[in-house]
């Protein structure tokens, strides 16, 4: 009986033992990462060097074949906040750099594992090299594309290297911008978003407008020399319904052009990108004369263009409506559902710049007080802020050699790719000025990029 | 009125007077082998109420029998005996005394109730996407059919009667142990305790048991008390290769002690590094104690405790594409770390339960059961989260949440072959291709790429971007029960019952694992803003390991129940009356203010009241000793359960709108066949579930009402008003051809339908409005979820010389997948714009909206085993084979709901290989289960 009692316990014992026994199940460690090895010793050629194999003029996609070339760059894009989506851009150098390039790969959170800054080797044999939409890229060919590299054959493609360098970034001003910076990662110094952007009562976000359609682009301006570009947001990232900074300060970003290749673009890695601390702003000048918008009883000038079958009718009205560069586009007549307004567009013009103005007969404004201009606008097909509004005292009969007060005109931001359903009004205090003034409309596009067609309709001038 | 009752009282007396002049039989029950008493036999005068247990010594004794002299047969069983029935005269007044009942061991009916007990526990662990299953529950069973559905059917998802497992009971020592969350028993909760858990009373389909009213498809109290274990040790070991690859269990029982004490204890562990699918890791340690004490003649306490902690891996559903690419055994949940399988979700279950019973004896006529048990502990289900994060601020004080990974799920549909084949006028056929190859050759997680990811975020001085979340229930549930029986005539008997319980749950996600990482930011990576923001109490908060994040509230639900059951049983007639009336409340409190839902989501619910009812009636005729005929109906009111009460709990405390109780009502007729070489039964049955609500998730794609840009949102679908019907035949049939050779069939014929068209709503934290589609329509689409129709043919063979064997065909059809209700909507054939869709094609549509019918399979399986007798101890070993024709067969799927409009689900069926098609489970290929056990 003894025995069996000890048989027992040790019966016992055995399957306590293994009930400690375990299981692998969810006790795992942190593992210790491999460390990479930075023994590239494959053949390497440059950024530079590679775009030399695509010939513009064929446009024919360029295949590298039996080559062991490598070429090495720093990544310069990150998708972390999902404002680059299956695309890789490096450039050649961490500093000063000379050459950039886009690589196509099928995979989403690259940053997760070719981080800004990481030193890359990307092994030539096998991709396909092409201009698309403005910059160079490399990809797999398939029917006559350039796309993206499989994800299964990232690895054997993207080598990564141990070494992650600060980017120092390429400090460029905005009229600088040229085709030998495209896909460089670009410091812009002292811009900011344009006033019609930032508006307290309609400010733009990055990209979450109803217009937006995969890209919203803001414009931006260069204080220093005036030139502007274009700020561009994915619909997809994370911080495309943040409001535009309402101050002008520092951009950094990659430099690129927008998905048409219309014109360049600066897309932000992510928000910290953005450095607007400084409280101010380098708008120009405008005409102060009060915040009064009431509009008195008096009317003192009236324009609804609704006998304005024809431009030229306002040539014989005091009207100046000129094409200062040479080229024919002036503001012509237009309709729609019956009301009559005045139309500017550079689009289909070839005029490269097209600078146009139009400017009212005199207004005279010594029998009122509390005078207010009001107008309406209508931008549509916007690819910019193109259009500006101006007063004189003191017309020459010549804008060039006038001197030209602007104003705080609401110059409205219209769908990139349609036409704007509503005008935009703007009533804007004059009470300080005095005598006879004109008003004038200042076009300054260039086919076939700067090119956004501007309604004007409903001028007024009224007082007491 | 008071000199009624009280001439009521004097006349009661007055029988009770007379009774005590009556018979009485006692006497004591032992083995046969060894001529040790045997205790917890059970003894019936058959065709009367009488019935008793053996005690400790095996004695046991009828007193005041109150019957008709006559003949009688004393009916006497226990497990792992053969049953005996003896014939007695009784006499009024006789004093009969029958010493020494000698009962022979059945080796082999212990053995095949021990393989029925395994075998359905392998099978019910399984639950692969709520699939659940009852037909474990049935394995006390004895009944020909039942047996086939326990043992045979139960691998397929056949549920008898089409029968969830939230529409049957469980209960340990009376007490139900159904979870108030869905109403399912958590198997999990008592598992491996297989050797404690034998004295089992099954009550088939409507009928009340003697603890519990029930629902439609039966009870099984598991009587887990000291006193009624017979004294023994046991040893076993199995090996498998199901949910399983091994299990080691021991149980010792004391049987009496001085001084009236019993004791009993259990250890067990099953464990598998994969089980048939990969990648299923299974680790599963149980403890049992019980102890009991008899304080006096009448009175006995019994404690039992028991703590069954498992951790068991996942396996995914898949679609066809992945299927045919990586086989049945495919998994994608789990990836190799250190070259060890490792599974990204884990379900874990740690809920100890204690409870103390007490028995009293009244009197000979009346018994009152008091129990109280408290549960208390977590379950867990684990899940990689990849939405991870970090704050972004702006100079202006603007907040952003940039990051976020990418689905790290080697089966998911981007990183298929059919992905890049999707559009057909540009397939791009290498993607495809390498897509194929790199599947082929990997697909499974690459947990080296999720640390890699949180390393190179932790660089940036980032949050992990990966992290491991556990979803955790955490549950103190108390339950109080009193149940009294009373015989107040020889034929009647009255059980009636008054059971209390209040649950406090904590619901909330916790981080597990950070990957390498040092945080996690708490917020929703797919809103912006304050919407994002899970606790707006706590914005922007880095939640570390063991933190509460995502969702965070408590569920309170209390239940009061009166339950009443007469019973009558003469010569030719039985029959029962069964009433039961409860009271149930639920309240959500949240704890977080919800980004999405600031004003709803934090505080306290309204109260959500439920007060319920039920009938149940039915009879046993018995037209002969051969012919018996038996009728059960029943009318009945079953709260919703709390997961379908609140449509989007984890957020906010929205309840379902018009949210009302089931009604049932259901009725069978069965005709029984007796003689001592045949059995049959053959039953038809029809139930009908009215109101019932049900809850799902999903990512839906092509929604209407939302505007063009916005068609894609993860949404709660709620259906409402849905009813369904389930009739069939069921027919077993078991022939003792010779003493050792039986034949044995069984047949189901079911359909069960959805008879109504259920209203469908949708609530998302991507939209404010609830989203009203109307009809669903559901009617007369077949309700998925194993085989409606099945049937067996085969034989048991058992040789005197103690060794057993059996073998049967199984034949299933009339499996279905899940249909998908959205799609049946209003919403299906209306565009982004709210009107109809241009190209709709009604016969296209109905083509494209039938309803899937698995093929038709059979599965052969096969049981055998031996046992030894060596000196007091026994030793046995059996086997059983499943599928060993090795049978590809599905046993459950669903339509993806992605596909929420015409154009959308046309255009997915129209490609060679859908991207978005159904996702299924397969059933098992060839499977064994071997045990071995030593007892003495």
């Amino acid at each position: 009986m003894k025995t069996i009692r000890c048989k027992k316990a040790y019966l016992f014992a055995a399957i306590a033992i293994l009930l400690f026994s375990c299981v692998k199940t969810d006790d795992f460690e942190t593992p210790t990462p491999n460390l990479l090895e930075d023994d590239f010793k494959g053949n390497l050629t440059s950024i530079s060097a590679i775009k030399g194999n695509y010939n513009p003029s064929t446009g024919e996609i360029y295949t590298f074949q039996e080559t062991e070339t490598f070429i090495e760059g720093f990544v310069i894009s990150s998708d972390e906040a999902g404002n680059f989506y299956k695309k890789l851009i490096i450039q050649d150098k961490a500093e000063n750099p000379t050459s950039g390039i886009q690589i196509l790969m099928d995979e989403t959170a690259l940053f997760q594992t070719y981080e800004f800054g990481r030193k890359v080797y990307v092994k030539l044999d096998g991709l396909s090299l092409w201009l698309n939409n403005g910059v160079f890229q490399l990809g797999i060919q398939n029917r006559g594309d350039v796309v993206a590299i499989p994800g299964s054959l990232i690895d054997e493609f993207i080598v990564r290297s141990s070494i992650a360098s600060e980017i120092v970034p390429l400090r460029l001003d905005i009229k600088d911008f040229s085709a030998a910076f495209r896909n460089l990662y670009v410091r812009l110094e002292n811009v900011q978003f344009n006033k019609n952007l930032i508006r307290d009562e309609n400010r733009y976000t990055f990209a979450a407008e109803v217009t937006d359609r995969f890209d919203g682009e803001r414009q931006i301006e260069s204080c220093t020399t005036g030139s502007a570009s274009f700020l561009s947001t994915s619909t997809f990232s994370d911080f495309k319904s943040l409001l535009l900074p309402q101050f002008s300060g520092n951009i950094e970003g990659v430099l690129t052009r927008n998905f048409y290749d219309e014109h360049f673009v600066v897309i932000l890695n992510s928000p910290e990108q953005l450095d607007f601390e400084n409280n101010a702003r380098c708008d120009p000048e405008f005409l102060k004369c009060g915040e009064n918008e009431a509009l008195g009883p008096k009317i003192i000038f009236a324009e609804n263009f609704v006998g304005i079958s024809n431009e030229n009718i306002l040539d014989g009205q005091g009207w100046t409506n000129i094409n200062v560069n040479g080229g024919n586009e002036r503001f012509e007549d237009g309709i729609l559902n019956s009301d009559r307004y005045i139309r500017i567009s550079a689009y289909n013009t070839n005029e490269n710049p097209l600078e146009a103005w139009l400017i009212t007969p005199g207004i005279n404004l010594n029998a009122s007080t509390a005078e207010i201009l009001s107008f309406d606008l209508k931008a549509s097909y916007d690819n910019g802020i193109l259009l500006s509004v101006l007063i004189t005292e003191d017309f020459t009969g010549n804008p060039l050699t006038t001197e030209w007060q602007l104003l705080d005109a609401k110059i409205p931001v219209g769908p990139s790719n349609q036409y704007a359903a509503a005008f935009t009004n703007s009533k804007i205090d004059i009470s300080c000025l005095s005598g006879t003034v004109h008003v004038a409309f200042r076009y300054l596009g260039a086919a076939p990029d700067k090119t956004t067609t501007y309604d004007v309709d409903n001028i007024r001038v009224t007082g007491n | 009125m008071k000199s009624n009752k009280l001439l009521l009282f004097l006349m009661l007396l007055c029988i009770l007077k007379i009774s005590a002049q009556n018979t009485s039989l006692t006497g004591s029950v032992v083995d046969a082998l060894s001529d040790n008493p045997i205790a917890g036999a059970s003894l019936k005068l058959e065709g009367t109420v009488y019935a008793t247990t053996s005690d400790s010594d095996g004695q046991f004794e009828f007193s005041d029998i109150n019957l008709d002299s006559g003949d009688y047969v004393l009916g006497i069983s226990r497990s792992g005996y053969s049953t005996l029935r003896i014939p007695l005269n009784l006499r009024k007044g006789d004093q009969k005394k029958l010493d020494y009942i000698s009962l022979q061991p059945d080796l082999l009916k212990e053995q095949i109730q021990l393989a029925s007990i395994s075998l359905s526990e392998a099978e019910l662990n399984e639950d692969q996407g709520g699939t659940d299953n009852i037909s474990g529950l049935l394995q006390a069973s004895r009944d020909v059919f039942l047996n086939a559905a326990a043992f045979d059917f139960s691998s397929t998802f056949f549920k008898p009667r089409g029968l969830g497992s939230e529409y049957g009971t469980v209960s340990i020592n009376g007490l139900e142990m159904n979870k108030i969350f869905d109403g399912r028993p958590q198997w999990s909760d008592w598992g491996g305790l297989n050797d404690l858990q034998r004295n089992q009373i099954f009550t088939n389909g409507l009928l009340p048991s003697e603890t519990t009213f029930g629902g439609l498809a039966g009870n099984t109290n598991i009587i887990m008390r000291a006193s009624q274990y017979a004294k023994s040790t046991k040893i076993s070991y199995a090996a498998a290769n199901r949910s399983y690859s091994g299990r080691v269990m021991g149980s010792y029982s004391s049987g009496e002690k001085q001084g009236g004490w019993w004791y009993s204890l259990g250890l067990a562990r099953r464990f598998a590094k994969e089980s048939f699918v990969d990648g299923t890791v299974y680790d599963a340690n149980s403890f049992f104690l019980a102890v009991e004490k008899r304080l006096s003649s009448s009175h006995h306490l019994n404690f039992t405790g028991f703590y069954t902690p498992n951790i068991r891996g996942k396996s995914s559903a898949n679609t066809q594409e992945v299927f045919n690419l990586k086989g049945i055994r495919y998994n994608s949940f789990w990836g190799r770390q250190d070259g060890k399988i490792r599974n990204s979700r884990l379900k874990k279950v740690k809920e100890p339960v204690v409870m103390l019973n007490h028995f009293w004896k009244v009197s000979e006529k009346m018994r009152l059961n008091t129990n109280l048990a408290y549960q208390f502990g977590s379950i867990r289900n684990s899940h990689i989260d990849y939405g991870g994060t970090r704050l972004v601020t702006l100079e202006d004080g603007q907040q952003s949440y940039i990051g976020g990974g990418s689905n790290p799920d080697a089966s998911y549909y981007q990183k298929l072959p059919s992905y890049f084949l999707r559009f057909l006028d540009n397939q791009n056929y290498r993607a495809a291709y390498l897509a194929e190859r790199e599947f082929m050759r990997d697909g499974q997680l690459r947990w080296e790429e999720l640390y890699e990811a949180n390393r190179t975020a932790l660089g940036a001085g980032g949050n992990s971007i990966y992290v491991i979340a556990e979803d955790v229930t955490k549950d103190d549930l108390l339950h109080l029960n009193s149940i009294l029986t009373t015989t107040l005539s020889p034929n009647l008997n009255i059980t009636a019952k008054l059971n209390f319980s209040y649950l406090e749950s904590e619901n909330f996600a916790e981080v597990k694992d950070l990957l390498g990482g040092t945080g996690y930011l708490d917020v929703d990576f797919f809103s912006e803003g304050d919407e994002a923001q899970s606790d707006l109490q706590h914005p922007n908060r880095i939640a570390k390991k063991g933190d509460r994040f995502k969702y965070n509230f408590n569920l309170e639900a209390t239940s009061a129940e009166a339950y009443i059951k007469t019973e009558f049983k003469g010569a030719q007639w039985e029959h029962y009356l069964a009433l039961d009336l409860s009271q149930t409340s639920y309240l959500r409190t949240g704890n977080y203010q919800n980004g999405n839902f600031p004003e709803s989501s934090l505080g306290k619910s309204e109260v959500l009241d439920f007060t319920n009812y039920g009938i149940k009636g039915g009879g046993l005729l018995k037209i002969s000793g051969k012919h018996l005929l038996e009728l059960n109906a029943g009318y009945f009111t079953k709260p919703p359960t709390l997961r379908n009460s609140f449509s989007n709990s984890r957020q906010n405390n929205t309840v379902v709108e018009g949210i009302s109780s089931e009604t049932i009502y259901s009725g069978d007729v069965s005709y029984i066949f007796r003689t001592p070489i045949v059995k049959a039964r053959f039953t038809g049955y029809f139930t009908q579930i009215n109101d019932a609500t049900e809850i799902s998730f999903y990512y839906a794609d092509g929604l209407s009402g939302l505007g063009r840009n916005s068609t894609t949102a993860f949404v709660q679908e709620i259906l409402t008003g849905i009813e369904k019907q389930h009739l069939g035949l069921e027919l077993g049939i078991e022939a003792q051809v010779t003493s050792t050779l039986k034949l044995k069939t069984a047949m189901a014929l079911g359909q069960f339908v959805y008879s109504s068209d259920p209203n469908l709503s949708l609530t998302s934290d991507d939209f404010t409005n609830i989203l009203e589609y109307g009809k669903s329509h559901l009617k007369n689409y077949r309700i998925a979820g194993g085989p409606q129709h099945a049937a067996q043919i085969g034989f048991e063979y058992r040789d005197p010389d103690y060794w057993w064997f059996g073998t049967s065909l199984n034949y299933f059809s009339h499996a279905f997948a899940d249909v998908s209700p959205l799609s049946r909507t209003a919403n299906f054939a209306t565009g982004a714009d709210g009107m109809p869709l241009v190209n709709y094609d009604e016969n296209t549509a109905r083509q494209l909206l039938k309803q899937e019918q698995f093929p038709d399979y059979f599965l052969l399986n096969a049981v055998g085993g031996k046992s030894w007798r060596v000196k007091n101890s026994y030793i046995g070993f059996f086997m059983s084979i499943n599928n060993i024709l090795d049978e590809v067969y599905k046993t459950g799927g669903f339509e993806q709901s992605r596909n929420a409009n015409y154009n959308t689900l046309k255009e997915d069926k129209d490609r060679e290989q859908p991207v978005f098609g159904s996702k299924y489970w397969y059933g098992t290929g060839t499977t064994y289960y071997a045990n071995a056990y030593v007892r003495f």
